[in-house]
């Protein structure tokens, strides 16, 4: 059987010379047009010769020709391809930026960092059952003091030195009236907090403001004890510092609880250990606490047989200045913007 | 309060433990009295206590070893309080006599009169015990005075014999104009209810606070009168206070002495004067005790230690405690005992005082957690979403809050309002600079801005919740709102620098924008309207803010006089609302609504109008034609420069055209745009342009 020929057409390895001098995509159209241009291209031209061909030619010679139009078409699409991916580069190169160029500096946002860890604490307290509540920054005398097992004279108002506006009225000195507030108009069981303002006639230094912030807690209900004051503030710790915080109670006096206690945490610089902050004893006071006293709970119509109770009141400035470690309370009411950034 | 160790080892045999001083010191404070400090004295440590006011019963080494015996199960040594040796010997008899004349304020008076002393410097060992708990020795009967009061806590008081006139005392309450000259050499002035000590004419002493000068012992003083009194606490707090004159003595007497210790403390005193300063007794002890004070006693039950401490404690464990604290514990029925309170235990009032003396002996560090049943559903206060969403919209523009004093002053204030405001005062302010509060919290960040300026920031965003103090017209001064608000201030620089952005001030209409998204964040629609009689704010450049009509604060450019007053280079924008309106209305939750299916439209409106026309006169005109198809209206261009004629302002506006039903036709949409130009026309007198 007689096969096609195998040789190679004379226009092939003319197109490939063509082809390897070509160095663009313009050049590489116009070889297109050289070899398969529908009127005058070489291919086409032998294509359309095949008519003058002997019957018994013309399959060989147009198989020849079309082998050669399907090769020369596939070499011209790869290197259209390539010419495309080169130019494509090119543009992606030119387009690139200088990514180190400084980002737009939005203008940044904070909230004070009181408020900051004020916020904290209320949401840890929400989440233990807590109500959140507020009283007035501006107190009489009665709720202040009074109601609170302090009456005139009472050392414990000497060592809260107190800016009155009248006979009468005071800024209060700690949030514990709204607990009594909160009493009389309420029956128990009572789960509150109450963050807020409060002054002293402080002289302004780095531990010393006349104006600072507090967290009151109260919970009254049958059968709370002050095993569950232990519990509920060591969980708090724990959430508000670290799981491995530890709480001890120590006895101490406050007029409104009996028993009263103060609560140390752990240290958190030292873990225990002993550093500057602790003065080496590894705890750091925190808060006042106790049970409430039988004579509160009678005062706001509670009978203290059935019911008993767990207060305590603590530094809002004092935990921020050791949650972010901040060396001087002035700091806070500066408002310096570079300070406040930092939150 | 400084106690030495050395010190309570006269009464209690620490070294018996073999443990380190921290240990013991550890364990005060685990019993309520907090050791603050351990210094080193002459190689004996000092525990600095921080004794709480109701345990005066610990402001002397006796009390303090009380507590460290019974916290070590050691038995507690009290000194001799019984009296001195000797004394029938002594034939010199000097007459005196004690007359109490208030016997509410000054319940028991004891007194000695001792003869043949000599006055000199204390023994070494005397002096070395008062020096290592910081008391100044004086002589030996003024030292033995201060040494029997740090030592079992009863303040003292000698008098030079011969110096009371017909040498008798008489207590009794001032009378008016009359004064005595103090041991610290000032006069004080008296008056009716403070309690005096006196001889038979002139006052000699401030009763439980301090001795006269006159009276006082002196070097060439031959015989005594010592006195051991107890006094009223309520008494000497008032006249100490009044006075401004806190002594050791007074201290102790305010928060409360033990009226039975009077005649022990006389006895202790006198012991040691016989064994330091010679003399001898020249007359009995004369004790004036007209109504002794009863023993108090009180019921516990084991019950309500394990309801208020959350323990169960064996009944051995309390039955063991009590008397180591000298209560006297009786066996009244199952569970219950009968307490009797020791006289210096002023604190002890209701069983659950009894219940705490259990607990800090059994170890609050041993009482293990518990925690309460569920008590109801934790909740935040009803503004709290309010100014969170507040909180969080000044944060997206670059605020920062800022916390300040409520304190002013009327000048400080007075360039803000140009003349001092009516503000509420503190009684008793500390300084001159905080003497009332705040009616603005404008100033506040305007200090703070200052302050700023001064470190070199100068972009400076603030905002502040807080509360401000409104006094009413009444006058009186207990008549005042307490009312919250916020406020805002901004200056420098718009945009952040960057190498890639114009430049642009803080501006009037950058705050304006700020407080129309606040309010629209809570669901409020905020309304403009100028106002030029702001006192702080630019005349010119100064608005008030509604909503629905109700007027809800100010907002504005600080007022160049201020500026001025400041040294200000910069234009400041401020603002302050009052939040009680907001708060007042509950958060809504969003209500969707349709978005519609067919395209809106949007045309360009350019034009020149008059500078003095308002624009919001002009929006609120347009509004009026009711066009239901006129969506939005936007100012999308403004320019007032050199190619127009003087006065007038170049206007571009956006109109939004849409229908929920249809597409809007060409011919519909020109139509409107038709009428809307030709109101402009009409009432603005405005002319297009191209
Ligand atoms: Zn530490």
């Amino acid at each position: 059987m007689k096969t096609a020929p195998d040789r190679v057409h004379p226009l092939w390895d003319e197109f490939c010379r063509h082809l390897n001098s070509v160095s663009s995509l313009v050049e590489l159209s116009d070889l297109k047009d050289k070899y398969l241009g529908r009127k005058r291209g070489l291919i086409s031209l032998e294509l359309r010769k095949l008519g003058a061909l002997s019957p018994q030619e013309r399959p060989a010679a147009g198989h020849e020709l079309n082998e050669l139009k399907k090769r020369v078409e596939k070499l011209l699409s790869q290197r259209t391809g390539e010419f495309k991916e080169k130019e494509r580069l090119r543009k992606l190169e030119m387009e690139g930026i200088d990514v180190t160029l400084p980002g737009y500096a939005f203008a940044p946002s904070a909230i004070h960092p009181l408020r900051r860890v004020w916020k904290e604490m209320e949401e840890i307290f929400v989440r233990m059952g807590f109500a959140v509540v507020s009283g007035p920054e501006v107190e009489s005398d009665y709720y202040n003091f009074e109601a609170l097992n302090i009456p005139k004279g009472h050392p414990a108002r000497d060592d809260q030195d107190t800016l009155y506006l009248s006979e009468n009225l005071v800024l209060r000195t700690h949030t514990s009236p709204v607990q009594i507030r909160t009493m009389e108009n309420q029956k128990p069981p009572i789960r509150i907090i109450v963050p807020g303002r409060v002054y002293r006639r402080d002289a302004v230094d780095a531990t010393h403001t006349p104006m600072f912030h507090q967290i009151e807690g109260l919970l009254v209900d049958e059968g709370i004890s002050l095993a569950d004051l232990k519990g509920t503030l060591e969980v708090f710790f724990k959430v508000l510092f670290s799981p491995d915080t530890r709480v001890r109670l120590r006895p101490s006096y406050f007029p409104f609880v009996e028993p009263g206690a103060e609560l140390d945490i752990s240290c958190i610089f030292c873990a225990g250990g002993g550093c500057r902050v602790c003065k080496k004893s590894g705890w750091i006071e925190i808060l006042g606490a106790g049970m409430v006293h039988p004579r509160i709970l009678e005062r706001v119509g509670y009978d203290p047989e059935k019911y008993t109770g767990f207060a305590w009141g603590m530094g809002i400035d004092r935990i921020a200045l050791l949650k972010y470690q901040v060396n001087d309370l002035r700091l806070f009411f500066e408002n310096d913007v570079r300070f406040l950034r930092q939150f | 309060m400084r106690i030495s160790c050395p010190w309570l080892r006269d009464f209690v045999d620490i070294d018996i433990l073999g443990v380190e001083t921290t240990e013991v010191a550890d364990a005060l404070t685990m019993v309520g009295l907090k050791v603050e400090e351990i210094q080193e004295f002459n190689d004996n440590y000092i525990f600095d206590v921080e004794v709480t006011t109701n345990r005066p019963d610990c402001l002397n080494h006796l009390g303090i070893a009380r507590e460290i015996a019974a916290h070590f199960r050691l038995r507690l040594k009290p000194p001799d309080f019984s009296p001195p040796q000797n004394e029938e010997h002594n034939a010199t008899i000097l007459s005196s006599s004690v007359t109490i004349e208030n016997s509410d304020l000054c319940p028991r008076y004891a007194a000695r009169v001792i003869t043949g002393i000599r006055i000199e410097e204390s023994p070494d060992w005397l002096r070395a015990r008062l020096e290592a708990v910081g008391q100044r020795p004086i002589n030996n009967i003024v030292d033995i005075t201060n040494y029997v009061m740090l030592e079992v806590g009863h303040p003292l008081h000698a008098f030079d014999y011969e110096k009371l006139q017909e040498n008798r005392i008489v207590v009794r309450t001032a009378k008016r104009g009359e004064s005595l000259i103090t041991l610290d050499g000032v006069q004080r002035k008296l008056d009716s209810p403070m309690l005096m000590i006196c001889d038979a004419a002139d006052v000699v002493a401030l009763a439980g606070i301090m001795g006269g000068e006159e009276s006082e012992v002196s070097e060439g003083s031959r015989s005594i009168l010592l006195e051991s009194a107890y006094f009223n606490p309520a008494t000497v707090h008032r006249t100490a206070k009044s006075l401004g004159l806190r002594t050791e003595a007074s201290f102790r007497f305010e928060r409360g002495a033990d009226a039975e210790m009077p005649v022990k403390a006389l006895n202790r005193a006198c012991r040691l004067i016989q064994e330091i300063a010679g003399g001898t007794f020249a007359s009995p002890v004369m004790d004036e005790y007209p109504n002794p004070q009863p023993q108090r006693t009180l019921q516990l039950r084991s019950e309500r230690i394990r309801k208020v401490v959350g323990v169960s404690v064996d009944a051995e464990f309390v039955t063991d405690t009590l008397p180591r604290l000298e209560f006297k514990v009786s066996h009244a029925q199952e569970g219950v005992w009968e307490v009797k309170v020791p006289s210096f235990r002023v604190d002890i009032g209701i069983e659950d005082d009894l219940v705490e003396e259990v607990a800090r002996h059994y170890g609050y560090d041993r009482i293990q957690t518990t925690y309460p049943a569920p008590s109801g559903i934790g909740s935040f206060l009803s503004t709290h979403n309010h100014d969170r969403i507040l909180t969080r919209t000044l944060g997206r523009f670059g605020f920062l809050e800022a916390f300040n004093y409520v304190f002013t002053n009327p000048s400080k204030e007075t360039p803000f309002w140009n003349h001092p405001p009516s503000m509420v005062a503190i009684s008793n302010p500390l300084t001159e600079e905080d003497t009332h509060l705040r009616v603005s919290l404008v100033p506040g960040l305007v200090e703070a801005l200052r302050r700023n300026f001064h470190r070199g920031n100068k972009v400076v965003r603030l905002f502040e919740f807080g509360k401000v103090f409104i006094p009413s017209d009444s006058g009186d001064a207990e008549d005042f709102k307490e009312t919250p608000r916020l406020a805002l201030l901004a200056t420098g620089e718009f945009y952040q620098p960057f190498w890639n952005t114009f430049r642009d001030e803080f501006h009037f209409h950058h705050l304006k924008g700020i407080v129309e998204v606040l309010l629209e964040e809570l669901g409020h629609q905020a309304e403009f309207e100028a106002r030029s009689d702001i006192a702080l704010l630019h005349p010119g450049i100064a608005a008030r803010v509604l909503v629905n009509g109700e007027a809800l604060g100010v907002l504005g450019q600080l007022h160049p006089r201020l500026q001025e007053t400041y040294k200000f280079l910069q234009t400041v924008l401020v603002a302050e609302l009052s939040l009680d309106p907001i708060y007042r209305d509950p958060l809504r939750e969003p209500q969707y609504e349709s978005l519609g299916r067919f395209p809106s439209i949007q045309r360009d409106l350019c034009f020149v109008v008059d500078k003095k026309v308002e624009y919001a006169t002009m929006l609120s005109a347009l509004r009026e034609l009711d066009i239901p198809d006129l969506q939005d209206i936007q100012l999308v261009d403004l320019y007032q420069g050199s190619t127009l004629p003087w006065g007038k302002v170049s206007l571009a506006i956006r109109l939004t055209f849409a229908n929920p039903k249809k597409t809007l036709t060409q011919e519909e949409v020109n139509r409107y745009t038709d009428e809307i130009f030709s109101v402009l026309k009409s009432t603005f007198s405005a002319e297009a342009r191209s």
